[in-house]
């Protein structure tokens, strides 16, 4: 058992679980590696649903072989461009980068329905789009113009009530009685 | 889906067993196919993580199937298995190294055996927890 487990007597979540596993070279690097590949073919399974692989092929202006292939995660031979064509057919987004471990993990712990087929631009995708999160809102709004720094602050002039003259005592009394 | 694992009579969890042997690039391999798979109806699996299997003269392989997995050295294993007991479980019940082991033509019938003990007694096959320690 791990460090943290031990001592904890908890079970480790996923991220922490591979995060200890990740520590040896060839562990985190066929991990990697395998997520990838099963994951694609899971996502291109996925988007075809109940359609034939020729009709899928149809819809995305391949051949069935090419899907055939695509959803057979050991070929692991995918042309780039194949994966965008894919994804402008069915109106999805790609991303492809290198990151880092941490990254990796973090991005690789959704495996809900959405992560596998997600939905093409203008249904729920466009919605989401069209709005903003509160953290872009918040990013948006909350520009040094709306905060001013400390010195702007100081600099600026103080503003008070205008003075107005006192009145008399005798004029006051008078008023509380 | 729920990944379960085979429990022999004398209580050991023999894919458990089998798992805690393999070497670095199999164990990887092998929590990265479950882990997509857990998430995926069966009939919606991507082909080649695994394969149905159906009887061939002299075989008695109808009713399972196996995951596939293969190690940097290109030495094949597989998982024999099958969907049960319950809906939405799948069961690992046998695990071979496929390349040359010389009890690989009985797989099927071992399986079968595995299979059937557990179809009898549910206790026989244990939920699938990844592993806490290395």
């Amino acid at each position: 058992m791990t460090g943290i487990a031990r001592e904890s007597g908890k079970r480790l979540s996923r991220t922490e679980r591979l995060g200890e596993q990740f520590k040896k070279e060839k562990f985190r690097k066929s991990y990697f590696a395998r997520q990838l590949k099963v994951f694609l073919a899971a996502q291109i399974r996925a988007l075809r649903g109940d359609r034939t692989q020729t009709a899928f092929g149809e819809l995305i202006g391949k051949p069935q072989s090419v899907v055939a292939r695509l959803e057979r995660e050991s070929y692991g031979k995918v042309n780039l461009q194949t994966l965008i064509d894919i994804a402008t057919k069915l109106d999805i987004a790609l991303i492809i980068r290198f990151v880092n471990f941490s990254t990796f993990l973090e991005w690789t712990k959704d495996y809900s329905q959405e992560a596998l087929a997600p939905q093409p631009y203008g249904g729920v995708a466009q919605a989401s789009v069209a709005l903003p999160s509160r953290d872009a809102v918040q990013r948006e709004h909350a520009t040094p113009r709306d905060f001013p720094s400390i010195e702007e602050y100081e600099a600026t002039p103080k503003r008070s009530l205008p003075k107005l003259p006192v009145p008399p005592a005798e004029q006051i009394a008078p008023a509380l009685q | 889906m729920t990944f379960r694992c085979y429990i022999s009579s004398d209580g050991v969890d023999q894919i458990r067993l089998w798992y805690d042997a393999q070497g670095d690039v199999i164990q990887a391999g092998l929590l990265a196919v479950m882990e997509t798979l857990e998430a995926i109806n069966r009939d919606k699996w991507p082909e080649s993580c695994f394969k149905e299997l159906e009887n061939r003269k002299g075989s008695q392989c109808d009713g399972l199937v196996e995951l596939i997995l293969k190690d940097d050295a290109g030495v094949h294993y597989r998982i024999f298995g099958f969907s049960g007991p319950r809906n939405d479980d799948f069961t690992m019940l046998l695990p071979i190294r496929k390349n040359d082991d010389p009890t690989y033509k009985r797989s099927c019938e071992e399986a079968q055996k595995r299979k059937a003990e557990v179809i009898h007694d549910w206790n026989r096959a244990r939920e699938w927890e990844a592993p806490q320690s290395d």
